[in-house]
């Protein structure tokens, strides 16, 4: 054999053991099966089909983002700062966070579903969920997109919730655990549950604040009208839309009908962003592209106490005594349930609202808003006594004011509330403030140590100096007599008055004056009872009269008076020289 | 080197040619003879090449995954994100909604929970980053499955156990292979629409005796056909699969067609669900069996509890839809085809009242009570 022989038999081995090396390495994964029956398929090659794809992104942006919310949420908590949403919204725009949302037309969808997963989610039973949606300055500017919100059942026990415009499905689809879609009558609510295919919800928005002008109950080809679908009475069985009209129903004395106002519970939605990307399809522009990677999460907040009033005003409660007209612009705020008022001849402005609280020289007055009296208008300038003993009746409303009620005036969107003390003094100058509750109690708190909070009292927008003023007379002097005495001097009596002109007890009166003028008879004169200029004037104290709240019989000797007839009036009058002057009689 | 032919060498390979061409024409002869005359057309060949293209179309199937895995993981990573590293389950094992515990709050998932009682503001967390990562399992499974679903061939969905590594790899460990068919001479696919429409058409008893295998004694595995959606592992219990075939004729008669998508489950894998080795990751989202059990069902309840064990059991839909793409009437019309009656006027299958989707037959509990209720839909 020579060379060339043996260097072309050394190649065969060589040559088979390259193709087993590429053979192993390209590495046929799979394996045959043959098939035993004598068919068409000779058998099955089967593969494992196993993967490894990879990227440069690291999960941590998770924890990293999570460490700095965290920080901000203590930061406002140990803060103690009333406003803890504002606080974390100002912490986390700060730096290089920029962690804010834009605002999205399905935020409207995501509103009103959280809204009624929160009224499903009550421990509250057969009680009705009110509430309205929220504010969104940035969208829908073009008020002819046709907008609605569809209910439909889906699987049990869920319903679907969709944003449509026209008849295309806008972003936004949510899914809420509530059994089957009901709508009921307000009488029948406990009884009744009329099952509806899909609920629709036409949305309206102005200046931003989106509104339902219609909702309708669909039943196969049937729509039954619901004139406005967020009052859903929340029972045992599940919830039920229920129409608008029937809102005045529940307004039955508590606790037959409960109404919750929602939202009550807050929160804060981010959209953090840490400067990566991936190609990726997103449903909103339908293309697949380098997308920037957008991290939304959310906290949710306590709701926070009520914003402050900041519009109040005292004024006097015409013809009263030791009360004061309180007047505010009712807040649309939902979760207000009461407010209350802080008076005192001290100043409090700088204290905080747990001293205020502690201080017994600082008086409170609790006012729930519930079932205010409502009246279309008043004139709080003017009011007249018609007939007299009764309350002073103020005009447009033709009626009086009562004490310790509230009132709402609707063609100011005002409260009045008529704040009566016996303690209070007229005259005197009190330091008077305002502050909205909550149904938790919670009010503002009137730190002015903590940093930029809102919740503090103000002059003129919730805190100011009043003093009342007593114009309320002693009431008319009945049964005036007059008689000649044995000495020949003119003696008169009259009962001592117990009420003031209003009918109220009186207990300031100081004296009597008694208003007189002789009767002349003659063509030129003018037999005129009332009481003006040409009448003489005789001041008396009550000791001049001999009587009292327990000796009812004044009297008192005219030396004045000489015989013949007269024009007589009596007229008691109080330490503010308040006084009921009436038509003078002839005796 | 150079290489010379002398006079013996010429006469050497005159000879060895003329040789070898006796031997391939005997060859040949030999062959043909053997196989007749190559009938329905076949050629030498034709066998090692239906071979090899098996191979090829499995290399196609395996390159397609590997491009669907990359784009799953880019979108899944932007889907995270978007939902704040939270997944929820909208149906889950046990057909119920397996909700962040949290919810959300305009839509986003809520992370914290700031809560005010007695005076004090305390803080919940509700978001686990380390959650991140198994909740990218999902999405990445989920996305993934559109795509596996997407190709022309039957690639199995939800097969994969996950591994994650750092900066960030994924590496998707199957569980079932993928099969393709050797056939004796490879027919040329059309993946056009006209083949893969949905109309309903009366089943071929043969075709389908063909298609379906018998894995074990008294099982029927229809994957892959008509009956079973695309992606789908489909096994019932043979009794269970001949009232399947009569349902589905009775379908094609009101004009419809049926889709199993889930039928019979092995313990293994319900012991997977149960375990937490599925990308729904069950065990690790709730990790107290006692809440565990209102989102999957514990195997160790058996068929009584968990009724897909049985092969008695099918989630079905109307071919050409999903779930969510079921309208009101669509469910009706599968309710009526599946509850149709047989010839002892008894109605093949009973509705889950709960869930359109779901119908059981032959042996189960369910179906006897329903039976002895005369009724079609039962709790």
């Amino acid at each position: 054999m020579e060379a060339k022989d043996l260097v072309l038999l050394l190649m065969i081995p060589i040559l088979l053991v390259g193709i087993l090396t590429f053979v192993n390495n390209n590495s046929i994964t799979g394996n045959v099966v043959a098939e035993q029956a004598d068919n068409e398929k000779l058998g099955t090659y089967s593969v494992m089909p196993s993967f490894r794809a990879k990227m440069d992104y690291s999960l941590k942006d998770y924890s990293d983002l999570k460490i700095k919310l965290k920080t901000a949420i203590d930061k406002c908590i140990d803060s103690k700062q009333q406003d803890i949403k504002y606080c974390i919204k100002t912490e986390t725009n700060k730096d290089s966070y920029n962690w804010n949302c834009n605002e999205k037309e399905s935020d409207v969808l995501y509103d009103f579903t959280g809204k009624l997963k929160e009224c499903i989610n009550l421990k509250n039973e057969n009680a009705v969920c009110r509430f309205s949606l929220d504010k969104h300055g940035n969208l829908n500017k073009d008020s002819s997109k046709n907008l609605r919100i569809v209910l439909t059942n889906w699987y049990y026990p869920r319903i679907k919730a969709e944003l449509f415009e026209n008849d295309d499905i806008l972003l936004g689809t949510d899914f809420i655990e509530a059994g089957k879609l009901f709508y009921t009558d307000y009488d029948n609510k406990d009884k009744d549950s009329k099952s509806a295919d899909y609920i629709t919800l036409k949305l309206e928005f102005k200046d931003g604040v989106p509104s339902v002008p219609q909702a309708y109950a669909v039943i196969g080809f049937d729509f039954v009208k619901l004139s406005r679908a967020f009052l859903i009475y929340k029972s045992k069985s599940g919830i039920k839309f229920i129409d608008e009209k029937f809102e005045p129903s529940f307004r039955g004395p508590e606790p037959a009908n409960t109404i919750i106002d929602l939202p009550r519970m807050q929160g804060l939605k981010f959209c953090a962003k840490t400067g990566k990307s991936v190609i990726a399809y997103d449903d909103a522009d339908g293309l697949v592209k380098s997308r920037e990677i957008v991290y939304r999460f959310a906290i949710t907040l306590p709701n926070p106490v009520p914003a402050p009033v900041n519009s109040f005003e005292a004024k006097d409660n015409l013809k009263s005594e030791n009360s004061a007209l309180l007047i505010w612009k009712k807040d649309p705020q939902s979760d207000i349930k009461s407010y209350s008022f802080y008076y005192s001849t001290n100043d409090f402005i700088d204290r905080k609202m747990n001293d205020i609280k502690k201080d017994s020289e600082i008086k409170k007055v609790s006012v729930v808003i519930n079932s205010p009296i409502e009246i279309e208008s008043v004139d709080l300038s003017s009011c007249e006594f018609n007939p007299i003993n009764e309350p002073c009746k103020y005009q447009s409303y033709n009626n009086p004011l009562l004490k310790n009620k509230l009132y709402y005036i609707k063609s100011e969107n005002k409260f009045v509330y008529v704040l009566f003390d016996a303690d209070f003094k007229d005259g005197t100058d009190y330091n008077v403030a305002i502050t909205a509750v909550n149904d938790k109690g919670e009010e503002m708190d009137n730190d002015k140590s903590a940093a930029d909070n809102p919740y503090i009292f103000e002059i003129n927008k919730n805190y100011l100096w009043f003093s009342s003023a007593d114009d309320l007379a002693p009431a008319k002097i009945i049964n005036v007599k007059k008689e000649a005495g044995t000495d020949g001097k003119t003696k008169l009596s009259w009962d001592f008055p117990a009420k003031n002109i209003d009918g109220t007890n009186l207990n300031d009166i100081k004296g009597f004056n008694i208003y007189y003028r002789k009767y002349l008879v003659g063509p030129f004169v003018i037999a005129s009872s009332n009481v003006d200029a040409s009448f003489a004037k005789k001041e008396i104290k009550i000791s001049d009269a001999g009587c009292s709240s327990s000796s009812l019989q004044c009297e008192y000797v005219m030396e004045e008076l000489e015989s013949g007839q007269y024009f007589i009036t009596v007229a008691a009058f109080d330490d503010k020289n308040n006084e009921f002057r009436d038509f003078a009689q002839l005796i | 080197m150079r290489f010379k032919l002398g006079k013996k060498g010429w006469l050497f390979e005159g000879i060895m040619f003329f040789i070898i061409l006796i031997i391939l024409t005997t060859a040949f002869f030999s062959l043909y003879k053997k196989y007749g005359q190559f009938p329905d057309g076949y050629k030498i060949g034709d066998r090692q090449f239906s071979l090899i293209t098996a191979y090829q179309k499995g290399e196609a199937a395996l390159f397609y995954i590997d491009q669907s895995a990359k784009y799953s993981l880019e979108q899944s990573v932007y889907y995270l994100a978007k939902s704040g590293g939270v997944s929820e389950i909208e149906v889950s094992d046990a057909e119920t909604f397996a909700g962040h515990e949290c919810g959300k709050f305009n839509d986003a998932y809520v992370w914290y929970q700031v809560m005010k009682k007695d005076g004090k503001i305390n803080t919940k967390e509700c978001f686990n980053e380390n959650s991140a990562k198994d909740n990218l399992g999902y999405f990445f499974n989920n996305n993934l499955n559109e795509y596996l679903l997407s190709y022309p061939r039957d690639i199995p969905t939800g097969n994969y156990k996950y591994e994650f590594k750092d900066n960030l790899e994924i590496i998707g460990l199957a569980t079932l292979p993928v099969n393709i068919n050797i056939f004796k001479k490879e027919v040329p696919e059309d993946f056009s629409t006209a083949i893969r429409d949905v109309k309903p058409k009366p089943i071929d008893v043969k075709q389908l005796e063909k298609d379906t295998t018998k894995p074990s004694e008294g099982f029927r595995d229809f994957t892959g056909t008509d009956l079973c959606a695309k992606g789908s592992q489909c096994v019932l219990k043979e009794e269970a699969f001949q009232q399947l075939v009569k349902a589905q004729n009775a379908a094609v008669k009101k004009g419809i067609s049926l889709e199993v998508y889930s039928a019979y489950r092995s313990s293994e894998k319900q012991q997977a669900l149960w375990n937490g080795d599925t990308p729904e990751r069950y065990a690790q989202r709730y990790p107290d069996p006692a809440v565990r059990v209102k989102y999957v069902c514990n195997p160790a309840g058996g068929e009584a509890k968990c009724p897909h064990l049985s092969g008695d059991v099918v989630d079905v839909r109307l071919k050409g839809k999903t779930t969510k793409t079921m309208s009101s009437a669509d469910w009706n019309n599968l309710y009526s085809a599946m509850t149709s009656a047989d010839s002892n006027k008894q109605p093949l299958w009973v509705k889950y009242s709960n869930e359109p989707w779901h119908f059981e037959c032959c042996n189960t509990p369910r179906y006897a009570r329903a039976i002895q209720q005369g009724v079609t839909s039962i709790v």
